[in-house]
């Protein structure tokens, strides 16, 4: 398991320095693009003074001050673009900047994809693949923003990689009907909704626990946890004329943390009667190409099966740096962002006011297995070795229903468990709801997070 | 008066939502999302 330290807020020692924000000018040519890289401890500032530069498809308006910190993105200059930036950490002569050689292959993807919206009532539902790095997440950001952009279409974004939380925890999968603006800012994509209007837009995703951190701790688990999504995502489609025309965008885990089989993606590839397939791979005969192509027509003819670079405007990242990317989004999903601040409430309670339960992890318990089913949860002990700190879902089942109730519930949300004290039996959770704890079920995740 | 002020600084306070049942986001419609800009370029549509 996973220990998820808090983010250090105090100020760096660079602040206390007169003239380190000066504020930089930097002009970038046309179909050029900035590699920018922030960590927690620093801000960076941008505003664009003239021209259009984009973000992961999202147009920065001119004259309006953008901040980040701890993301790592590019800004593409779409037009010739002049801005300006402070960033006391950022040195001035090391700006990474560099021609983007395939934002005309999005381009493309996205005119096709616009295509098919036009010609049917069943849009189209696009999956995509590749190694680690690659570009999924940016490209799948990227025609959710170009497919809202210039139509009122309402794409499904579909995170199905359980290391990343996008509008929510890491941990879980999502889909969300991208229905407005997407926060450039944000490296969870923006917020899920509120309690009151935020000056963006927030979003509502479907949220289904898985709770382990990889998919090879408990695959099948994985598979159920992603069947539950797509039924309920069939019936939106179904409710929904706007979000079923625009079709479904689907982020898949990197391939080297799935089965060689290819049947998490056989899986999606069915349940979500996907007719796009996208890899990102810079080779031309990835043999990955061959393997896709077969697997995937024994289950249906028609589909097409296309090949993209690497994207070019892709950062190396770190084990690190993911950690703190997930850390960001529990630290958010209570305490929402600079622009949303929200105040999470803490309540106590007795070891007897809580139930939990917790997926079964193959890899850091193998004798866990046998006559078990792999789905199954098992109780959990409430003691400060298995809750301190521990993130847990929230499950719309009740506390006392039985474990297969639980496994199938819907999730409410996420609680925080801040303080587990043995002698005197009680615990403090962080919930983002004020009020009382819900009388549910909780599952147990592999998250930590210290405050 | 202090009941005015509390009142307008307690609408300051927010907190996330719990998430929808499955059967709720499932007739849910995005369009009643409310924010306090617009920010969507509607100029092209
Ligand atoms: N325009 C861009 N296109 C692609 N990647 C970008 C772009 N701008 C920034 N990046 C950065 O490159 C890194 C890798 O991109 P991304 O997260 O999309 O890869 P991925 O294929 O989804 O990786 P993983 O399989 O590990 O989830 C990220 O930090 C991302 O923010
Ligand atoms: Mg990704």
């Amino acid at each position: 398991m996973s220990i998820l330290p808090g983010i250090d807020s105090t100020p760096t020692t660079n602040e206390l320095f007169e003239g380190t924000n000066e504020i930089h000018k930097l002009e970038i040519e046309k179909g050029y693009e900035w590699k920018v890289e922030v960590n927690a401890e620093s801000k960076l500032v941008i505003e664009v003074k003239s021209g259009i530069a984009e973000i992961f498809g999202t147009e920065l308006a001119n004259d309006i001050e953008y901040s980040f910190y701890n993301n790592k993105f590019s800004i593409l200059a779409v037009e010739d673009v002049s801005l300006e930036w402070r960033c006391p950490e950022i040195p001035e002569q090391k700006l990474m900047i560099g021609e983007n050689k395939t934002a005309k292959y999005v381009y493309n993807l996205h005119f096709s994809l616009e295509k098919m919206r036009a010609a049917s009532f069943d849009g189209p539902k696009v999956m995509i693949v590749g190694g680690s790095n690659t570009g999924k997440t940016a490209l799948a950001r990227t025609l959710c923003s170009y497919a809202i952009k210039y139509k009122s279409y309402q794409p499904m974004f579909i995170n199905l990689n359980p290391e990343e939380g996008i509008f929510s925890v890491a941990g879980c999968l999502t889909a969300t009907p991208i229905s407005d603006i997407l926060d450039v800012q944000s490296t969870i994509w923006g917020h899920s909704m509120t309690s009151g209007a935020t000056m963006l837009h927030s979003k509502q995703p479907l949220v289904k626990t898985f709770g382990l951190e990889h998919i090879k701790e408990n695959q099948d688990l994985y598979l159920a946890t992603l069947k539950q999504l797509s039924e309920v995502v069939k019936l939106r489609l179904q409710n929904d004329v706007l979000v079923h025309r625009s079709g479904c965008i689907i982020d898949t885990p990197p391939i080297s943390v799935m089965d060689d089989d290819l049947t998490e993606l056989t899986t999606t590839f069915k349940e979500f009667n996907v007719n796009v397939v996208i890899l990102l791979s810079d080779e031309q005969e990835d043999p990955l190409l061959t393997k896709l192509n077969d697997k995937l027509s024994t289950i249906s003819s028609s589909f097409n099966l296309l090949r993209l670079p690497i994207l070019s405007g892709v950062i190396e990242r770190d084990d690190v740096f993911k950690r703190s990317l997930q850390r960001l989004a529990i630290r958010e999903y209570f305490y929402g962002s600079p622009s949303v601040v929200l105040s999470p409430y803490t309540i106590g309670v007795d070891f007897e006011d809580i139930t939990v339960w917790r997926p079964i992890n193959f890899i850091e318990n193998p004798e866990e297995t046998s006559q078990l089913l792999p789905t199954q949860l098992l109780p959990v002990e409430v003691k400060p070795t298995t809750l301190q700190h521990a993130l847990v879902a929230i499950s719309y089942a009740d506390r006392k229903a039985n474990e297969s109730n639980v496994q199938l519930a819907p999730t409410l949300g996420f609680g925080l468990i801040t303080e587990v004290n043995d002698k005197r039996r009680k615990l403090r959770i962080l919930l983002p709801v004020p009020g009382r704890l819900p009388d549910k079920a909780m599952i147990l995740t592999a998250y930590r997070y210290l405050e | 008066n202090a009941g005015g002020i509390s009142s307008t600084s307690q609408k300051n306070i927010q907190s996330r939502n719990w998430y929808l049942h499955d059967s709720q986001w499932v007739i849910f419609k995005d369009d009643e999302i409310v924010s306090t800009s617009n920010t969507l370029d509607n100029t092209a549509k």
